[in-house]
């Protein structure tokens, strides 16, 4: 996987977009389906993740917070990077033992994504009396698998 | 001698200390989760029976911590930013009486041993069947709504906020 956590977003212009571009790997981003908005809400998620490597964030009053790990870190990014315009962001936060926490909401749906190195841990449901957990399932940073678009709500 | 723990009824309220929202850089907020347990740690929170003035003294409580923090913050040349904000709370039987699909769970204990006030939830796995991280992230998740709403708390200005 190419690394997606060099910090480049201090050098970024409004009119570097789109974002991802450069590495040539972005069909997310298309002339026919591009919207400012959802790019930028995209660009902030990963300018998230990229900082919580360096900087751990915590809720709690520990004063070492864990820091999410690279290999994770990548993986989400390659993550919010691939995911289609036509399906809702999620919520993120670092799970405190280097992984991260990706989260959706929906009125009708609701998912949880877990982000361990390169490995996506799907659960339908959480905390729900259906929920229901996938097997885990290796992201090579290119194509979400079919299971977990199936699971998000649509924007 | 040891303090000896107490049995924590269910209807008990237990208060969790939050701190600081980090904030994406247009202001939002990113999922919150008031619980992490790092490394299998279990996390801390307050048994509001024995805190003397009720939830007044469990935010005085987190502001001594903030002060605490900052100071620590300061002598490690670090910015003094760290931010209590208020707690969030929640019964006690409520909590117990999460079990995910697979049978896992937290346990309430009560740890005197760090001030008759402090409870622990612990990771409470079902017996014989591995936890994975889906279901210590599904358990944070389940946590994040049992406790509720946040009872929001702004700390007396402390002078530090400038530098912050």
């Amino acid at each position: 996987m190419v690394s997606l956590l060099r910090d480049d977003s201090a050098s970024r212009t409004w009119s570097d977009w789109p974002p991802g571009l450069v590495e040539g790997n972005s069909p997310s981003i298309t002339a026919s389906s591009y919207d400012p908005a959802i790019e930028r809400t995209r660009l902030q998620l990963i300018s998230a993740i990229r900082d919580w490597t360096r900087n751990p964030i915590t809720w709690s009053d520990r004063d070492d917070p864990v820091p999410v790990e690279n290999l994770s870190a990548e993986t989400g990014i390659a993550f919010i990077r691939r995911l289609p315009s036509d399906r809702a962001f999620p919520k993120i936060a670092p799970d405190g033992d280097g992984g991260l926490m990706l989260v959706w909401e929906g009125r009708e749906r609701k998912t949880l994504v877990s982000v361990d190195r390169v490995m996506l841990l799907l659960v339908s449901e959480p905390g729900r009396g259906n929920s229901h957990h996938f097997r885990p399932l290796r992201f090579d940073g290119e194509a979400i698998p079919a299971i977990v678009l199936e699971h998000l709500p649509p924007r | 001698m040891p303090a000896e723990r107490e049995e924590i009824e269910p209807q008990e309220l237990l208060d969790r200390h939050v701190f600081h929202p980090p904030m994406f850089p247009n202001g939002k907020i990113p999922f919150s989760t008031f619980f992490e347990f790092p490394s299998n740690q279990c996390e801390s929170v307050v048994w509001r029976k024995y805190v003397e003035g009720g939830l007044p003294s469990v935010h005085r409580m987190g502001c001594e911590r903030q002060a605490t923090l900052r100071a620590r913050q300061l002598a490690n040349q670090k910015k003094p930013d760290k931010t209590y904000i208020g707690v969030a709370a929640a019964a006690a039987g409520d909590i117990r009486a999460y079990r995910n699909l697979q049978g896992h769970g937290v346990a309430v204990v009560h740890e005197p041993k760090e001030g008759h006030h402090r409870v622990h939830i612990c990771y409470d796995p079902a017996p014989g069947v591995p936890m994975t991280r889906s279901d210590k992230n599904e358990i944070k998740l389940k946590l994040v709504k049992i406790f509720g709403g946040l009872d929001r708390h702004d700390c007396p200005d402390d002078g530090l906020t400038e530098a912050a």
